[in-house]
């Protein structure tokens, strides 16, 4: 059936579907603000396990008065030269950040890397170097390779200035803070993994028990307060430099005055805030 | 007159239905829409009420469990430790590295030497290393080396300390004179400057024993000058001043 | 664990749940450009199939949500990938395009049915009067109302082609946006796996017709068939192009990573990707289905060529999957080592749960042609059914 619409017709036909169409929402927008709080409420109280894990709140520090990120650059050095893969940085960062001791979730982990005359490079880490290192013989590869160089490095999460992480989120849950550390929120994450593929070093794990992601910090809660990060309180050697990179006195300013930094997989443009002294042919 | 509007609607005949499958679409959408700006305490894009959310969380919500060296050290408790530890080799390594913080608290017992102390490969070569097998095995490191204090030579072990001349001559073991051989096994050989003897036979004093002089002062420095004569302030922890006659002692 | 792995790489993240999940959707995509030819692109001969891949869309649509669900560390917080996306996530797109997706596919197909539910209210009684009434929305099967539906279904038709291009690509984008992975990144990745789906979905259509119309003992048309065998022919030599294309590229380059790569494809995925993937999915079905296409007259063999090649398709495709997603965890971030992959039977990612899901799609499309049967009426000896002719007044 033909219909010809004159120009108030049209008018009242478009007023009625946009009443139509209109109404619920605008209800929604209306009433929405008055009840969601009592509605959220109550769904708290029904679904428990909506608010995720809590782990018991223990010997918890006072609360933080001021902090003002926006005053403060962490950055992180490590020196390979004279680490010696003792692992007390691992033990001490499960133990600070409460990482499952099984489950291959490292926060921090340690490496070592053996490189012959033909420059090929091997590496191994045992448990992370949670429990040291055994002597190279108990390696297959390097049967009857002749070592020209062997050493430690230990490894974190960089805290990337430019972090594939926090772009790939679906949810946003992580994220870089002002003073330059990529934290995750524990309460939002979903468990996707994504942010656990597009890490270029690894450093990213499911928590065994949360099922969530998570990483290194470099100890968030302790840096605020002017403490170091649990890792490099346990070195014995100074191997880890952790300090703020805007007090020109600090540890990593002076660390980075050293001719040889490098950064690793620099060909990744994530612009790490991790810098590296040593030898750095087949470090990856 | 009224103007018919044709606006294409001529070529599309009874499209009510259409129309209303739409419109149901559309209020599904504006309805999903309308509850989340209701939930939902930011724009599509933005996170910033979650992520200070988080970060105070971070701030105030985790506990530490490491306390710090700085704390250990500036308590009144374990002093002897301290101070011994102040000016030996291990003096940078924090309490809480050797003696592990456990959940809830510091462990009791400390770590086993040979985590840090195994010769490896990969370990720099300057840096004290050994083979348990060939470097008395079936002793416990403590005998000689106090964990606070862990060269046996100025700084003493109080066990070696108290037993006097003869637990000195285990290492210190060639008469004046001679280049001390290495009577310490597994070690390398960068530690040798260790072992160097007095150059004379110290015959001061007779059957003193060697901690009267060699005390619980750390310096190679000290120790050299009080051999060399050099400075003569160490005379006066046995001799009253003005006169070095025998006898006389403190 | 050979060589040198990551600590927290020793297992793998995304599993065979993330296998299922591309492979479902590939399905949609296929079936939807199948019907999609037909209606935008006028392929006459695909006829017979055109509303049964509509529906065939549709089941897996409502389904491929499913295999995510089940991988999520934190399922119960899906939604708040609809309501607190980040925009530059590629893995935030999902719930949107998903949605929307899932919108113009239920339309077109009420659409398309629409005139069947009306036929079925009319024939009906009590409570099935009722339920056909509200699914028709009250509407009534006039010829000005029935030519506004085509045209409609036209335009829903040509605007899901770059839609479920969308739906399938964005997947892989995922994959080939991640630059740690020197196996999944590339530019081709996007195209790569569009193509396999097409390829996967033209292959599943060909199944389904036969098993049908085996089904409903009805003569299988073979200018349809043919006409499914060629476009899945020229489907399937772009979509292997495109991936010997990646392969001769990272070899002809050999960059750091080739060493571990070459290493993964010779030893540990030799034989799903050469033998499998390459072998049965590929090379064994183009010779059966250019056969079934030569075939002229002799219809049990082009059946049967082409049924037995879809079938080696649809595995070899899923292989595929199997391929890029298992096989780029496969190897280390460190390019010096390689892990294991145990097949998980059971668990939340196992094969057991995975098959349940894999055949939950094929129960709602039998649900779907019990109510809404999508062929077109076979003549019948009493009643000439006229099209558009009310059988009775409303």
């Amino acid at each position: 059936m033909e219909r010809e619409f004159t120009r108030r017709e049209l008018g009242k036909e478009l007023a009625k579907a946009v009443l139509q169409v209109g109404t619920p929402p605008a209800l929604v927008l209306a009433v929405g603000p008055r009840i969601f709080p009592q509605v959220k409420e109550r769904i708290e109280k029904l679904l428990p396990f909506l608010k995720g894990h809590e782990e018991p709140a223990h010997h918890l520090p006072p609360p933080l008065q001021e902090y003002e990120a926006a005053k403060h650059r962490y950055g992180f050095g490590v020196n390979t030269q004279v680490c010696i893969g003792c692992g007390r940085c691992v033990r001490a960062c499960k133990l600070e950040n409460h990482v499952p001791l099984e489950g291959f979730a490292y926060r921090t982990w340690v490496e070592r890397y053996f490189v012959t005359e033909e420059r090929r490079v091997y590496a191994d880490s045992p448990t992370g170097g949670l429990e040291s290192f055994p002597a190279k013989e108990e390696m297959p590869e390097l049967k009857g390779a002749s070592i020209k160089r062997s050493f430690f490095v230990p490894k974190l999460c960089n805290q990337c200035d430019n972090s594939p992480c926090t772009q790939v989120c679906p949810v946003g849950a992580t994220f870089k803070t002002v003073d330059g550390i990529v934290l995750v929120d524990r309460s939002r994450c979903v468990g996707c993994g994504y942010c656990i593929q597009t890490c270029p070093y690894a450093a990213r794990f499911k928590h065994p028990a949360l099922h969530v992601a998570d990483k290194c910090t470099w100890c968030y809660h302790r840096i605020t307060r002017r403490l170091r990060p649990a890792c490099v309180e346990a070195c014995p050697r100074h191997a880890r430099i952790f300090g703020d990179l805007s007090d020109p006195q600090s540890d990593i300013r002076n660390f980075l005055r050293q001719e040889d930094i490098y950064v690793l997989k620099e060909e990744m443009g994530t612009y790490p805030r991790c810098f590296y002294t040593g030898y750095r042919l087949g470090v990856t | 007159m009224t103007k018919t509007l044709s606006l294409g609607l001529k070529t599309m005949r009874s499209t009510e239905h259409i129309i209303l499958a739409f419109k149901i679409i559309l209020v599904l959408l504006l309805t999903l829409l309308a509850m989340r700006t209701v939930t939902v305490p930011v724009p599509y894009g933005e996170f910033h009420v979650f992520q200070e959310r988080t970060i105070q969380s971070w701030l105030n919500e985790v506990p530490l469990e490491y306390v710090g060296a700085k704390s250990c050290k500036a308590s009144a408790c374990h002093r002897d430790q301290i101070d011994l530890l102040s000016s030996s080799r291990h003096k940078d390594i924090s309490c809480e590295s050797c003696h592990a913080v456990a959940v809830g608290g510091i462990e009791e017992k400390p770590v086993d030497c040979m985590i840090c102390h195994t010769r490896l490969g990969a370990r720099p070569e300057n840096f004290p290393q050994i083979t348990k097998s060939e470097h008395y095995p079936n002793q416990r490191c403590a005998k000689c080396h106090d964990p606070h204090a862990p060269i046996p030579m100025m700084t003493h072990p109080m066990p070696v300390a108290r037993k006097g001349r003869q637990a000195c001559l285990i290492c210190h073991l060639k008469p004046a004179g001679e280049m001390q051989e290495l009577t310490v096994p597994g070690v390398s050989s960068e530690f040798e400057y260790l072992f160097r003897p007095p150059k004379k036979e110290f015959e001061h004093g007779g059957e003193r024993d060697c901690i009267s002089c060699h005390t619980l002062s750390p310096s190679l420095a000290e120790l050299a000058t009080m051999v060399h004569g050099k400075d003569v302030s160490y005379c006066p922890r046995c001799h009253r001043a003005g006169g070095f006659a025998q006898g006389d002692f403190r | 664990m050979e060589g040198y792995v990551f600590p927290n790489e020793l297992h793998v993240i995304w599993g065979l749940t993330i296998v299922v999940y591309p492979y479902i959707t590939g399905l949609v995509a296929g079936a939807f450009i199948v019907s999609s030819l037909y209606h935008v692109f006028n392929v006459t001969a695909l006829k017979p199939v055109a509303r049964f891949s509509l529906l065939t869309a549709l089941a897996f649509l409502l389904i491929c949500a499913l295999p995510l669900l089940l991988h999520l560390g934190r399922p119960e917080r899906s939604y708040e990938m609809f309501l607190t996306p980040n925009p530059t996530s590629a893995m935030a797109g999902f719930g949107y395009i998903w949605a929307m997706y899932t919108i113009l596919v239920l339309l077109e197909n009420w659409l398309s049915f629409r005139k069947d539910i009306i036929e079925k209210e009319r024939h009906s009684k009590g409570l099935k009067r009722l339920f056909f009434r509200i699914l028709s929305l009250g509407s009534d099967t006039t010829e000005e109302s029935l030519e506004a539906d085509h045209r409609v279904i036209n335009v829903l038709a040509a605007v899901g082609i770059p839609m479920a291009c969308i739906l399938h690509g964005y997947v892989g984008f995922l994959f080939g946006g991640v630059k740690a992975n020197p196996w999944w990144s590339t530019p081709l990745m996007p195209l790569i796996f569009l193509m396999s789906a097409i390829v996967s979905g033209i292959a599943l259509l060909i199944l389904l017709y036969v098993i049908t119309c085996g089904i409903r003992k009805v003569e299988i048309d073979a200018e349809c068939i043919q006409s499914l065998v060629g476009w899945l022919i020229g489907f399937l030599i772009i979509d292997f192009t495109l991936e010997a294309l990646e392969i001769l590229s990272m070899y002809y380059e050999w960059e750091e990573s080739w060493e571990v790569i070459s290493h993964l494809l010779a030893h540990k995925l030799k034989l799903s990707f050469f033998y499998i993937q390459f072998g049965l999915g590929t090379l064994l079905p183009l010779a059966g289905l250019t056969l079934a296409k030569a075939t002229g007259d002799n219809l049990k063999w082009k059946v049967g060529l082409a049924t037995g090649s879809s079938i080696c398709v649809l595995v070899g495709v899923l292989f595929m999957r199997f391929n890029v997603v298992i096989g780029g965890q496969l190897f280390s971030k460190s390019l010096k080592g390689f892990i294991h992959f145990d097949l998980p039977m059971f668990g939340r990612e196992g094969i057991m749960i995975l098959t349940c899901v894999m055949t939950l799609p094929l129960i709602l499309l039998t649900v779907f042609c019990w109510i809404v049967p999508p062929w077109p009426e076979e003549p019948r000896a009493e009643t000439v059914a006229m099209p558009f002719e009310r059988a009775e007044p409303l």
